[in-house]
């Protein structure tokens, strides 16, 4: 009986994580110009102050940076804001208190936000430093990090929560 | 890091592999007669024949339909195996094993999805007007137009965290490899004699 009841809570939560995987990202999609294209220049404009403020001359267009010559467009995957949406489904999906999920929220987007920033700008400083290397970077090593970064907030947030079932 | 390093040195390979999964799977949802499949390093591509109007002679048009580069969920499972505490070497091995053949096979899908999306879009001409491939239908192109989106933004790291959970979730305590007075595994917090070994018990 209580193998059922484990399996139970399992399968509800791989149902949940997907639906709410799905509808995060239908949202994300439908409504692209309203928040998606607002958010990457928003990413672009802090990451291109930072550049600035490192030393280097910066100007910033809309989702644009450029640094030295050297020009990136913030775009979907490397705004953090899918990824946020699977973090949100994966909390949401898992059998905790409201406080904790919303809590879980809260920080997820902080931690994704602060490090999503990171990674634009050593992208940004390398493709400006070593520009050989920008592409490995930017497509092997950073996309893979950063999902590493979410799962790892997922699992950290899992350990700190105590299950209602 | 090491990981994703490792992928950028076997893409290529496993491009190859992926090319002669298109060759043999692809021509049956094939629109355009002529298209042909290849692995162009880490990446595999469609050369379909396309004649414009206007144009004496038909020229290819390449779409990249699988990038390792944009394959990055496949090094992400495989750091989440590798870094999962408490599994033995045997439990790493099998999860890799059928966690990448599970990743394998959405790859594929991803594949087929990416061949539909790219000859539904329509080419842009110099005068910017349109031209769409004879096999083009707007409902096709809105839905694989959404799928592709979805496995190309989010579908790489969702893929991969759902095959690790459901892993997790597939394998038995008694596969955990821990001490009786270790945190347990399943990351509790409390004492693995006095969680998961209690179910193996049971």
């Amino acid at each position: 009986m209580a193998r059922v009841s484990r399996h139970g809570a399992e399968v509800r939560f791989f149902v949940v994580f997907v639906t709410l995987t799905l509808g995060m990202f239908a949202v994300l999609y439908l409504a692209h110009d309203l928040i998606v294209v607002r958010i990457n220049q928003y990413v672009a404009q802090v990451s291109g102050a930072i550049v600035g403020a490192l030393g280097s001359d910066v100007v910033t267009a809309g989702a644009v940076i450029m640094a030295s010559g050297f020009a990136v467009e913030i775009k979907n995957n490397c705004n953090a804001i899918y990824e946020f949406g699977l973090f949100t489904a994966a909390v949401w999906a898992y059998p905790a208190s409201i406080g904790a999920k919303i809590a879980g929220t809260l920080i997820g987007a902080g931690v994704l936000t602060l490090v999503n920033v990171v990674r634009v700008v050593t992208l940004v400083a390398l493709g400006v430093t070593a520009r050989e290397w920008f592409e490995i970077t930017h497509l092997y090593v950073w996309q893979a990090a950063f999902f590493a970064v979410v799962a790892l907030c997922w699992f950290g947030w899992v350990l700190r929560v105590s299950p209602r079932t | 890091m090491g990981a994703s390093v490792a992928w950028y040195v076997v893409a290529p390979v496993y491009a190859d592999g992926l090319a002669v999964v298109a060759r043999q799977l692809l021509p049956s949802l094939e629109g355009t007669p002529g298209t042909r499949y290849g692995a162009d390093g880490s990446r595999v591509q469609a050369y379909r024949p396309v004649r414009l109007p206007g144009e004496g002679r038909a020229r290819d048009r390449v779409d990249t339909i699988w990038a390792a580069s944009a394959s990055f969920g496949l090094p992400f499972f495989v750091a989440l195996v590798l870094a999962t505490p408490g599994w033995s070497v045997g439990v790493r091995i099998r999860s890799l094993a059928v966690g990448l053949i599970a990743l394998s096979l959405i790859q594929v899908a991803t594949m087929v999805v990416t061949g539909e999306y790219w000859q539904q879009t329509p080419i842009r001409r110099p005068d910017g007007s349109l031209f769409y491939l004879p096999s083009h239908s707007p409902l096709r192109w809105q839905v694989s137009a959404a799928l592709y989106n979805f496995a190309e933004i989010m579908g790489k790291g969702f893929f991969s965290l759902l095959v690790f959970l459901a892993l997790v979730v597939l394998l038995r305590p008694s596969e955990v490899r821990a001490r009786p007075n270790e945190s347990c595994p399943c990351g509790s917090g409390r004492k693995f004699k006095r969680c998961c070994a209690q179910r193996v018990r049971c």
